[in-house]
Protein backbone atom coordinates (compact mmCIF):
# COMPACT_ATOMS: atom_id res chain seq x y z
CA UNK A 1 0.00 0.00 0.00
CA UNK A 2 2.88 2.35 1.04
CA UNK A 3 4.19 1.43 -2.29
CA UNK A 4 1.43 2.65 -4.35
CA UNK A 5 0.71 5.73 -2.88
CA UNK A 6 4.69 6.73 -3.67
CA UNK A 7 3.69 5.97 -7.11
CA UNK A 8 0.69 7.94 -7.13
CA UNK A 9 2.79 10.82 -6.25
CA UNK A 10 5.91 10.45 -8.83
CA UNK A 11 3.66 9.16 -11.54
CA UNK A 12 2.12 12.24 -12.60
CA UNK A 13 5.23 13.86 -12.45
CA UNK A 14 7.19 11.27 -14.41
CA UNK A 15 4.55 11.02 -17.30
CA UNK A 16 4.38 15.21 -17.27
CA UNK A 17 8.24 14.85 -17.91
CA UNK A 18 8.37 12.14 -20.41
CA UNK A 19 5.81 13.75 -22.64
CA UNK A 20 7.67 17.31 -22.36
CA UNK A 21 10.55 15.13 -23.57
CA UNK A 22 8.97 13.39 -26.09
CA UNK A 23 7.94 16.64 -27.82
CA UNK A 24 11.40 17.79 -27.22
CA UNK A 25 12.58 15.17 -29.46
CA UNK A 26 9.95 15.48 -32.12
CA UNK A 27 10.56 18.78 -32.22
CA UNK A 28 14.71 18.38 -32.12
CA UNK A 29 14.44 15.50 -35.13
CA UNK A 30 11.96 17.10 -37.10
CA UNK A 31 9.18 14.90 -36.76
CA UNK A 32 7.14 17.76 -35.84
CA UNK A 33 7.07 21.03 -37.95
CA UNK A 34 9.19 23.98 -38.06
CA UNK A 35 6.52 25.74 -36.80
CA UNK A 36 6.46 23.95 -33.36
CA UNK A 37 9.60 24.75 -31.64
CA UNK A 38 10.81 22.53 -28.92
CA UNK A 39 9.56 23.23 -25.31
CA UNK A 40 13.21 23.81 -24.02
CA UNK A 41 13.42 26.80 -26.66
CA UNK A 42 9.97 28.27 -25.92
CA UNK A 43 11.02 28.01 -22.61
CA UNK A 44 14.22 29.38 -23.14
CA UNK A 45 12.54 32.54 -24.96
CA UNK A 46 9.59 32.93 -22.36
CA UNK A 47 13.08 33.46 -19.50
CA UNK A 48 14.13 35.63 -21.38
CA UNK A 49 10.95 37.59 -21.68
CA UNK A 50 9.86 37.21 -18.45
CA UNK A 51 11.88 40.55 -16.83
CA UNK A 52 11.05 42.52 -19.85
CA UNK A 53 8.92 45.64 -19.73
CA UNK A 54 6.92 44.94 -22.17
CA UNK A 55 6.12 41.53 -20.91
CA UNK A 56 5.46 42.64 -17.26
CA UNK A 57 3.02 45.69 -18.60
CA UNK A 58 1.45 42.85 -20.91
CA UNK A 59 0.67 40.82 -17.89
CA UNK A 60 -0.20 43.44 -15.31
CA UNK A 61 -2.95 44.33 -18.39
CA UNK A 62 -4.21 41.25 -18.66
CA UNK A 63 -4.27 40.53 -14.80
CA UNK A 64 -6.44 44.17 -14.66
CA UNK A 65 -8.46 44.04 -17.13
CA UNK A 66 -9.53 40.32 -15.95
CA UNK A 67 -9.64 41.54 -12.38
CA UNK A 68 -11.83 44.39 -12.52
CA UNK A 69 -14.15 42.48 -14.85
CA UNK A 70 -14.95 39.50 -12.94
CA UNK A 71 -15.53 42.20 -9.71
CA UNK A 72 -18.21 43.85 -11.63
CA UNK A 73 -19.63 40.32 -12.60
CA UNK A 74 -19.63 38.74 -9.03
CA UNK A 75 -20.85 41.74 -7.83
CA UNK A 76 -23.77 42.70 -10.28
CA UNK A 77 -24.00 38.63 -10.73
CA UNK A 78 -24.88 38.66 -6.71
CA UNK A 79 -26.86 41.40 -6.73
CA UNK A 80 -29.15 40.11 -9.38
CA UNK A 81 -29.18 36.85 -8.66
CA UNK A 82 -30.80 37.74 -4.91
CA UNK A 83 -33.42 39.90 -6.21
CA UNK A 84 -34.65 37.45 -8.78
CA UNK A 85 -34.53 34.70 -5.90
CA UNK A 86 -36.56 36.63 -3.55
CA UNK A 87 -38.79 38.50 -5.86
CA UNK A 88 -40.05 35.70 -7.99
CA UNK A 89 -42.78 38.30 -10.00
CA UNK A 90 -39.28 39.76 -11.15
CA UNK A 91 -37.77 36.45 -12.03
CA UNK A 92 -41.06 35.58 -14.48
CA UNK A 93 -40.85 39.01 -16.05
CA UNK A 94 -37.13 38.68 -17.19
CA UNK A 95 -36.57 35.42 -17.72
CA UNK A 96 -37.10 35.03 -21.18
CA UNK A 97 -34.77 38.18 -21.66
CA UNK A 98 -32.02 36.87 -19.56
CA UNK A 99 -32.16 32.83 -21.10
CA UNK A 100 -31.90 34.87 -24.77
CA UNK A 101 -28.65 37.14 -23.02
CA UNK A 102 -27.18 33.83 -21.22
CA UNK A 103 -27.10 32.31 -24.58
CA UNK A 104 -25.37 34.41 -26.18
CA UNK A 105 -21.46 34.71 -25.42
CA UNK A 106 -20.19 37.55 -24.34
CA UNK A 107 -17.47 37.91 -27.52
CA UNK A 108 -20.72 38.18 -29.81
CA UNK A 109 -20.88 41.70 -28.89
CA UNK A 110 -17.28 42.78 -29.62
CA UNK A 111 -18.20 44.49 -32.90
CA UNK A 112 -20.76 46.91 -31.51
CA UNK A 113 -18.88 47.63 -28.35
CA UNK A 114 -15.36 48.55 -30.36
CA UNK A 115 -17.74 51.05 -32.40
CA UNK A 116 -19.06 52.34 -28.86
CA UNK A 117 -15.96 52.20 -26.45
CA UNK A 118 -13.05 51.59 -29.20
CA UNK A 119 -10.72 49.26 -28.68
CA UNK A 120 -9.43 50.33 -25.64
CA UNK A 121 -9.07 48.31 -21.55
CA UNK A 122 -12.74 49.34 -21.03
CA UNK A 123 -14.09 47.18 -24.19
CA UNK A 124 -12.55 43.68 -22.49
CA UNK A 125 -13.29 44.68 -18.58
CA UNK A 126 -17.10 45.29 -19.41
CA UNK A 127 -16.79 42.03 -21.84
CA UNK A 128 -15.36 40.04 -18.81
CA UNK A 129 -18.12 41.10 -16.48
CA UNK A 130 -20.66 40.17 -18.86
CA UNK A 131 -19.39 36.87 -19.43
CA UNK A 132 -18.88 36.48 -15.64
CA UNK A 133 -22.43 37.54 -14.90
CA UNK A 134 -24.42 34.39 -15.78
CA UNK A 135 -22.51 31.96 -13.84
CA UNK A 136 -22.92 34.16 -10.85
CA UNK A 137 -26.13 35.24 -11.44
CA UNK A 138 -27.76 31.84 -11.76
CA UNK A 139 -25.46 30.32 -9.07
CA UNK A 140 -26.71 32.77 -6.51
CA UNK A 141 -30.42 32.27 -7.58
CA UNK A 142 -30.20 28.36 -7.27
CA UNK A 143 -28.91 28.73 -3.53
CA UNK A 144 -31.33 31.69 -2.34
CA UNK A 145 -34.39 29.45 -4.41
CA UNK A 146 -32.82 26.38 -2.54
CA UNK A 147 -32.52 27.30 0.86
CA UNK A 148 -34.39 24.74 2.41
CA UNK A 149 -38.18 25.46 3.81
CA UNK A 150 -37.55 23.69 7.22
CA UNK A 151 -34.05 26.01 7.65
CA UNK A 152 -36.18 29.23 7.49
CA UNK A 153 -38.61 28.03 9.64
CA UNK A 154 -36.12 26.64 12.36
CA UNK A 155 -34.70 30.32 11.80
CA UNK A 156 -37.75 32.27 12.86
CA UNK A 157 -38.98 29.56 15.08
CA UNK A 158 -35.79 30.70 17.02
CA UNK A 159 -36.70 33.95 16.78
CA UNK A 160 -33.44 34.95 14.42
CA UNK A 161 -33.81 38.57 13.28
CA UNK A 162 -33.63 39.23 9.86
CA UNK A 163 -29.86 39.75 10.19
CA UNK A 164 -29.18 36.89 11.92
CA UNK A 165 -30.91 34.55 9.46
CA UNK A 166 -28.98 36.44 6.49
CA UNK A 167 -26.15 35.14 8.50
CA UNK A 168 -26.87 31.95 9.83
CA UNK A 169 -28.94 30.65 6.89
CA UNK A 170 -28.84 31.57 3.63
CA UNK A 171 -25.22 32.62 3.32
CA UNK A 172 -24.18 29.13 4.43
CA UNK A 173 -26.52 27.85 1.94
CA UNK A 174 -25.79 30.18 -0.75
CA UNK A 175 -22.20 30.12 -0.32
CA UNK A 176 -21.15 26.31 -2.05
CA UNK A 177 -23.45 27.61 -4.99
CA UNK A 178 -21.48 30.82 -5.22
CA UNK A 179 -18.05 29.14 -4.82
CA UNK A 180 -18.69 27.18 -7.80
CA UNK A 181 -20.15 30.20 -9.65
CA UNK A 182 -17.01 31.89 -9.22
CA UNK A 183 -14.91 28.99 -9.99
CA UNK A 184 -16.73 29.28 -13.82
CA UNK A 185 -17.26 32.57 -14.39
CA UNK A 186 -13.25 33.42 -13.69
CA UNK A 187 -12.27 30.95 -16.16
CA UNK A 188 -15.01 32.47 -18.07
CA UNK A 189 -13.65 36.33 -18.14
CA UNK A 190 -10.02 34.80 -18.55
CA UNK A 191 -11.23 32.98 -21.95
CA UNK A 192 -13.48 36.40 -22.85
CA UNK A 193 -10.04 38.85 -22.29
CA UNK A 194 -7.84 36.73 -24.03
CA UNK A 195 -10.41 36.65 -26.81
CA UNK A 196 -10.92 40.62 -26.87
CA UNK A 197 -7.27 41.56 -26.75
CA UNK A 198 -6.60 38.59 -29.82
CA UNK A 199 -9.57 39.78 -31.78
CA UNK A 200 -9.76 43.76 -31.20
CA UNK A 201 -6.24 44.27 -30.18
CA UNK A 202 -7.07 45.42 -26.76
CA UNK A 203 -3.60 45.96 -24.83
CA UNK A 204 -2.25 43.12 -23.00
CA UNK A 205 -1.05 39.57 -23.97
CA UNK A 206 -3.37 38.11 -25.86
CA UNK A 207 -2.83 41.06 -28.43
CA UNK A 208 1.09 40.29 -27.99
CA UNK A 209 0.28 36.89 -28.90
CA UNK A 210 -1.20 37.92 -31.76
CA UNK A 211 1.47 40.36 -33.03
CA UNK A 212 4.16 37.54 -32.46
CA UNK A 213 2.20 34.71 -34.46
CA UNK A 214 1.51 37.19 -37.71
CA UNK A 215 5.26 38.02 -37.67
CA UNK A 216 5.99 34.36 -37.55
CA UNK A 217 7.75 34.69 -33.53
CA UNK A 218 6.64 31.57 -33.02
CA UNK A 219 8.90 30.64 -30.06
CA UNK A 220 7.69 33.75 -28.40
CA UNK A 221 3.69 33.53 -29.11
CA UNK A 222 4.31 29.89 -27.51
CA UNK A 223 5.99 31.07 -24.61
CA UNK A 224 3.43 33.68 -24.21
CA UNK A 225 0.29 31.08 -24.34
CA UNK A 226 2.35 28.48 -21.72
CA UNK A 227 2.27 31.73 -19.55
CA UNK A 228 -1.32 32.33 -20.04
CA UNK A 229 -2.11 28.94 -19.64
CA UNK A 230 -0.16 28.82 -15.97
CA UNK A 231 -1.89 32.13 -15.21
CA UNK A 232 -5.48 30.13 -16.01
CA UNK A 233 -4.08 27.00 -14.12
CA UNK A 234 -3.15 28.90 -11.14
CA UNK A 235 -6.30 30.65 -11.37
CA UNK A 236 -7.97 27.72 -10.96
CA UNK A 237 -5.91 25.73 -8.33
CA UNK A 238 -6.06 28.63 -5.94
CA UNK A 239 -9.94 29.11 -6.23
CA UNK A 240 -9.99 25.34 -5.51
CA UNK A 241 -7.74 25.89 -2.51
CA UNK A 242 -9.76 28.68 -1.05
CA UNK A 243 -13.14 27.13 -1.43
CA UNK A 244 -11.99 24.32 0.56
CA UNK A 245 -10.72 26.31 3.05
CA UNK A 246 -13.48 28.24 3.17
CA UNK A 247 -16.17 25.44 2.83
CA UNK A 248 -14.76 22.90 4.70
CA UNK A 249 -17.51 22.84 7.32
CA UNK A 250 -20.06 22.15 3.86
CA UNK A 251 -20.79 18.51 3.49
CA UNK A 252 -19.67 18.15 -0.13
CA UNK A 253 -15.94 19.31 1.06
CA UNK A 254 -15.84 17.51 4.54
CA UNK A 255 -15.51 13.83 2.80
CA UNK A 256 -12.69 15.33 0.36
CA UNK A 257 -10.86 15.90 3.01
CA UNK A 258 -10.94 12.82 5.00
CA UNK B 1 -66.14 14.48 -6.80
CA UNK B 2 -64.07 11.27 -8.62
CA UNK B 3 -60.51 11.33 -8.19
CA UNK B 4 -60.03 11.66 -12.37
CA UNK B 5 -61.49 14.96 -12.13
CA UNK B 6 -59.92 16.37 -8.92
CA UNK B 7 -56.47 15.11 -10.73
CA UNK B 8 -57.39 17.33 -13.43
CA UNK B 9 -58.56 20.33 -12.05
CA UNK B 10 -55.81 20.36 -9.98
CA UNK B 11 -53.64 19.81 -13.96
CA UNK B 12 -55.81 22.50 -15.17
CA UNK B 13 -55.01 24.86 -12.07
CA UNK B 14 -51.66 24.11 -12.75
CA UNK B 15 -51.34 24.27 -16.89
CA UNK B 16 -53.77 28.05 -16.50
CA UNK B 17 -50.66 29.02 -13.59
CA UNK B 18 -48.19 28.26 -15.80
CA UNK B 19 -50.13 30.16 -18.81
CA UNK B 20 -50.66 33.47 -16.71
CA UNK B 21 -46.76 32.92 -15.69
CA UNK B 22 -45.58 32.42 -19.93
CA UNK B 23 -48.06 35.33 -20.49
CA UNK B 24 -46.39 37.33 -17.88
CA UNK B 25 -42.43 36.28 -19.06
CA UNK B 26 -43.27 37.90 -22.86
CA UNK B 27 -44.22 41.25 -21.69
CA UNK B 28 -41.03 42.31 -21.13
CA UNK B 29 -39.78 40.93 -24.26
CA UNK B 30 -42.62 41.82 -26.36
CA UNK B 31 -42.04 46.14 -24.43
CA UNK B 32 -38.01 46.01 -25.31
CA UNK B 33 -38.89 44.68 -29.06
CA UNK B 34 -41.52 47.17 -29.46
CA UNK B 35 -39.77 50.38 -27.57
CA UNK B 36 -36.40 49.19 -29.77
CA UNK B 37 -38.66 49.86 -32.87
CA UNK B 38 -39.93 53.10 -32.37
CA UNK B 39 -37.31 54.82 -30.32
CA UNK B 40 -34.82 53.89 -33.12
CA UNK B 41 -37.70 54.44 -35.90
CA UNK B 42 -36.62 58.43 -36.30
CA UNK B 43 -32.71 57.64 -35.18
CA UNK B 44 -30.17 58.98 -37.45
CA UNK B 45 -27.04 57.81 -35.04
CA UNK B 46 -24.95 56.03 -37.35
CA UNK B 47 -24.48 53.37 -34.78
CA UNK B 48 -28.11 52.82 -33.87
CA UNK B 49 -30.01 52.33 -37.34
CA UNK B 50 -33.77 51.76 -37.15
CA UNK B 51 -35.17 48.50 -36.42
CA UNK B 52 -36.78 48.50 -39.21
CA UNK B 53 -33.60 48.33 -41.79
CA UNK B 54 -31.81 46.14 -39.54
CA UNK B 55 -34.74 43.58 -39.87
CA UNK B 56 -34.94 44.46 -43.62
CA UNK B 57 -31.30 43.75 -43.86
CA UNK B 58 -31.71 40.32 -42.07
CA UNK B 59 -34.31 39.16 -44.27
CA UNK B 60 -32.23 40.06 -47.39
CA UNK B 61 -28.66 38.93 -46.05
CA UNK B 62 -29.43 35.93 -43.49
CA UNK B 63 -32.49 34.77 -44.88
CA UNK B 64 -31.22 34.27 -48.74
CA UNK B 65 -27.88 33.83 -50.16
CA UNK B 66 -26.04 33.60 -46.52
CA UNK B 67 -27.61 30.80 -45.40
CA UNK B 68 -25.47 28.70 -47.48
CA UNK B 69 -22.31 30.87 -47.52
CA UNK B 70 -22.07 31.61 -43.82
CA UNK B 71 -24.34 29.97 -41.66
CA UNK B 72 -24.27 26.60 -42.59
CA UNK B 73 -20.17 26.60 -42.56
CA UNK B 74 -20.61 27.89 -39.46
CA UNK B 75 -22.83 25.19 -37.79
CA UNK B 76 -21.08 22.40 -39.69
CA UNK B 77 -17.86 23.33 -38.23
CA UNK B 78 -19.38 24.01 -34.10
CA UNK B 79 -21.62 20.34 -34.47
CA UNK B 80 -18.27 18.48 -36.35
CA UNK B 81 -15.41 19.73 -33.68
CA UNK B 82 -18.37 19.69 -31.09
CA UNK B 83 -19.39 15.86 -32.16
CA UNK B 84 -15.72 14.78 -32.66
CA UNK B 85 -15.29 15.80 -28.79
CA UNK B 86 -18.13 14.08 -27.88
CA UNK B 87 -16.47 11.12 -29.35
CA UNK B 88 -13.20 11.30 -28.30
CA UNK B 89 -14.25 12.49 -24.44
CA UNK B 90 -16.47 10.17 -24.25
CA UNK B 91 -14.72 6.94 -25.24
CA UNK B 92 -11.21 7.98 -23.37
CA UNK B 93 -13.08 9.31 -20.70
CA UNK B 94 -14.57 5.33 -20.02
CA UNK B 95 -11.38 4.04 -20.37
CA UNK B 96 -9.39 6.47 -18.39
CA UNK B 97 -12.17 6.31 -15.54
CA UNK B 98 -11.43 2.37 -15.05
CA UNK B 99 -7.55 3.34 -15.18
CA UNK B 100 -6.87 5.13 -12.00
CA UNK B 101 -2.98 4.85 -12.05
CA UNK B 102 -3.29 6.86 -15.66
CA UNK B 103 -5.66 9.06 -14.90
CA UNK B 104 -3.38 10.08 -11.99
CA UNK B 105 -0.41 9.94 -14.11
CA UNK B 106 -2.05 12.35 -16.85
CA UNK B 107 -3.69 14.84 -14.18
CA UNK B 108 -1.09 17.65 -15.04
CA UNK B 109 -1.48 17.24 -18.41
CA UNK B 110 -5.28 17.36 -18.15
CA UNK B 111 -5.63 20.07 -15.59
CA UNK B 112 -3.21 22.20 -17.06
CA UNK B 113 -5.57 21.86 -20.75
CA UNK B 114 -9.00 22.41 -18.92
CA UNK B 115 -7.44 25.95 -17.50
CA UNK B 116 -5.75 27.09 -20.66
CA UNK B 117 -7.66 29.56 -22.13
CA UNK B 118 -9.34 28.16 -25.21
CA UNK B 119 -9.06 31.34 -27.13
CA UNK B 120 -5.13 31.71 -26.58
CA UNK B 121 -4.73 29.12 -29.00
CA UNK B 122 -6.33 30.96 -31.81
CA UNK B 123 -3.27 31.86 -33.80
CA UNK B 124 -2.01 28.68 -33.34
CA UNK B 125 -4.78 27.14 -34.79
CA UNK B 126 -4.51 29.52 -37.87
CA UNK B 127 -0.43 29.00 -37.60
CA UNK B 128 -0.70 25.05 -38.16
CA UNK B 129 -3.95 24.97 -40.51
CA UNK B 130 -4.19 27.89 -42.07
CA UNK B 131 -7.96 29.45 -42.35
CA UNK B 132 -9.66 26.77 -43.69
CA UNK B 133 -12.46 24.99 -42.02
CA UNK B 134 -9.73 22.51 -40.49
CA UNK B 135 -8.16 24.93 -38.02
CA UNK B 136 -11.78 26.28 -36.47
CA UNK B 137 -13.29 22.10 -36.08
CA UNK B 138 -9.46 21.21 -34.46
CA UNK B 139 -10.06 24.03 -31.89
CA UNK B 140 -13.32 23.66 -31.24
CA UNK B 141 -13.34 19.79 -31.12
CA UNK B 142 -9.73 20.04 -28.95
CA UNK B 143 -11.09 22.77 -26.38
CA UNK B 144 -14.99 21.39 -26.22
CA UNK B 145 -13.14 17.87 -25.36
CA UNK B 146 -11.95 18.49 -22.20
CA UNK B 147 -15.37 18.83 -20.07
CA UNK B 148 -16.46 16.22 -21.64
CA UNK B 149 -13.40 13.75 -21.11
CA UNK B 150 -13.08 14.79 -17.37
CA UNK B 151 -16.70 14.33 -16.62
CA UNK B 152 -16.72 11.27 -18.27
CA UNK B 153 -13.97 9.87 -16.02
CA UNK B 154 -15.62 11.73 -12.82
CA UNK B 155 -18.88 9.69 -14.05
CA UNK B 156 -17.91 6.47 -14.72
CA UNK B 157 -15.65 6.31 -11.34
CA UNK B 158 -18.26 7.06 -9.24
CA UNK B 159 -20.68 4.41 -10.47
CA UNK B 160 -22.42 3.11 -7.18
CA UNK B 161 -20.36 -0.04 -5.80
CA UNK B 162 -23.69 -1.87 -5.68
CA UNK B 163 -24.42 -1.61 -9.23
CA UNK B 164 -20.78 -3.00 -9.83
CA UNK B 165 -21.20 -5.92 -7.39
CA UNK B 166 -25.08 -6.99 -9.15
CA UNK B 167 -22.94 -6.84 -12.71
CA UNK B 168 -20.26 -9.06 -11.27
CA UNK B 169 -23.10 -11.31 -9.41
CA UNK B 170 -25.19 -11.70 -12.94
CA UNK B 171 -21.91 -12.16 -14.80
CA UNK B 172 -22.07 -9.29 -17.00
CA UNK B 173 -19.30 -9.63 -19.67
CA UNK B 174 -16.81 -6.69 -19.90
CA UNK B 175 -18.50 -4.76 -22.99
CA UNK B 176 -21.95 -5.45 -21.45
CA UNK B 177 -21.11 -3.54 -17.98
CA UNK B 178 -19.70 -0.93 -19.81
CA UNK B 179 -22.44 -0.21 -21.98
CA UNK B 180 -25.48 -1.04 -20.00
CA UNK B 181 -24.53 -0.14 -16.12
CA UNK B 182 -21.17 2.00 -16.49
CA UNK B 183 -21.81 4.52 -19.39
CA UNK B 184 -25.74 4.85 -18.66
CA UNK B 185 -24.66 5.27 -14.66
CA UNK B 186 -22.52 8.22 -15.59
CA UNK B 187 -25.00 9.46 -18.32
CA UNK B 188 -25.85 12.46 -16.09
CA UNK B 189 -22.36 13.35 -15.64
CA UNK B 190 -21.26 13.21 -19.23
CA UNK B 191 -24.43 15.14 -20.65
CA UNK B 192 -23.69 17.74 -18.22
CA UNK B 193 -20.17 17.73 -19.93
CA UNK B 194 -21.53 18.23 -23.12
CA UNK B 195 -23.67 21.22 -21.81
CA UNK B 196 -20.82 23.10 -20.86
CA UNK B 197 -18.40 21.62 -23.77
CA UNK B 198 -21.20 22.97 -26.14
CA UNK B 199 -21.58 26.54 -25.31
CA UNK B 200 -17.47 26.64 -24.99
CA UNK B 201 -18.01 25.08 -28.64
CA UNK B 202 -20.08 28.20 -29.79
CA UNK B 203 -17.84 30.63 -28.62
CA UNK B 204 -14.96 29.22 -30.40
CA UNK B 205 -16.74 28.91 -33.73
CA UNK B 206 -17.92 32.92 -33.13
CA UNK B 207 -13.87 33.68 -31.95
CA UNK B 208 -12.07 31.70 -34.76
CA UNK B 209 -14.35 33.21 -37.42
CA UNK B 210 -13.43 36.71 -36.29
CA UNK B 211 -10.10 36.27 -36.34
CA UNK B 212 -8.26 34.14 -39.52
CA UNK B 213 -11.19 33.22 -41.79
CA UNK B 214 -13.15 34.47 -44.87
CA UNK B 215 -16.61 33.08 -44.19
CA UNK B 216 -19.41 32.17 -41.25
CA UNK B 217 -21.94 34.43 -39.49
CA UNK B 218 -19.08 35.54 -36.84
CA UNK B 219 -16.61 36.83 -39.90
CA UNK B 220 -19.59 38.57 -41.57
CA UNK B 221 -20.23 40.19 -38.33
CA UNK B 222 -17.38 41.80 -37.85
CA UNK B 223 -16.48 42.31 -41.10
CA UNK B 224 -19.67 44.55 -41.12
CA UNK B 225 -18.58 46.67 -38.20
CA UNK B 226 -14.94 47.05 -39.65
CA UNK B 227 -16.50 48.10 -43.20
CA UNK B 228 -19.30 50.36 -41.21
CA UNK B 229 -22.13 48.14 -42.34
CA UNK B 230 -23.84 48.99 -39.28
CA UNK B 231 -27.55 47.81 -40.26
CA UNK B 232 -25.31 44.26 -41.09
CA UNK B 233 -23.27 44.01 -37.93
CA UNK B 234 -26.37 44.42 -35.76
CA UNK B 235 -28.16 41.77 -38.15
CA UNK B 236 -25.51 39.60 -37.50
CA UNK B 237 -25.49 40.33 -33.59
CA UNK B 238 -29.24 39.32 -33.44
CA UNK B 239 -28.82 35.96 -35.73
CA UNK B 240 -25.84 35.27 -32.85
CA UNK B 241 -28.01 35.30 -30.22
CA UNK B 242 -31.08 33.75 -32.05
CA UNK B 243 -28.20 30.74 -33.07
CA UNK B 244 -27.13 30.36 -29.37
CA UNK B 245 -30.80 30.53 -28.28
CA UNK B 246 -31.85 27.27 -30.84
CA UNK B 247 -28.32 25.37 -30.16
CA UNK B 248 -28.77 25.10 -26.57
CA UNK B 249 -32.84 24.91 -26.73
CA UNK B 250 -32.23 21.81 -28.81
CA UNK B 251 -29.68 20.62 -27.01
CA UNK B 252 -31.86 21.18 -23.52
CA UNK B 253 -34.83 18.86 -25.00
CA UNK B 254 -32.93 16.24 -26.11
CA UNK B 255 -31.00 16.25 -22.42
CA UNK B 256 -34.44 15.65 -20.88
CA UNK B 257 -35.51 13.40 -23.38
CA UNK B 258 -32.06 11.35 -22.47
CA UNK B 259 -32.26 11.49 -18.53
CA UNK B 260 -35.82 11.54 -17.91
CA UNK B 261 -35.12 8.52 -15.92
CA UNK B 262 -32.73 9.99 -14.02
CA UNK B 263 -34.99 13.28 -13.38
CA UNK B 264 -37.86 11.17 -12.61
CA UNK B 265 -36.03 8.61 -10.17
CA UNK B 266 -34.73 11.68 -8.51
CA UNK B 267 -38.23 13.43 -8.09
CA UNK B 268 -39.76 10.29 -6.30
Amino acid sequence: MKRRSWLVRTLPWVTTIAIIAAQEILARTGVLPSLIPPFTETVAVGWQMLPTPEFLLGLAQVLEQFVIGLAIGIVAGVALGIVLGVLPVVNLLVRYVLEFLRFTPSIVYIPILVLLLGARPQLSIVLAALGSLWPILYQTYYGVVGVPQILKDTGRVFGLTRAQQLRSVVIPTVSPFLATGIRIAASHALVVVVAVQIIASVEGLGRDIETYAANGVFPRMYALILVVGIIGFLLNWLLEVLERRQLHWHASYREKQA
Amino acid sequence: MSTTSIVSAVSRRRWSSGVRGAALSLILPVVIVVAWWFVSEGSTSPFFPPLRVILATFADTWLSSRVLSDIVPSLVRMIAGFAIATVVGVALGALLGRLRLAVAALNPILQFGRSLPATALIPVAVVLFGIGDTPKIVLIAFVSCFPILLNTIDGVRNVDPVLEDVCRSFRLSRTQRFRWVQLHAASPQVIAGMRVALSLAFVVMVATEMLGSTNGVGYVTLLAQQGFQIPLMWSGLILLGLLGLIVNGIFVLVERGLLRWYTQGQED
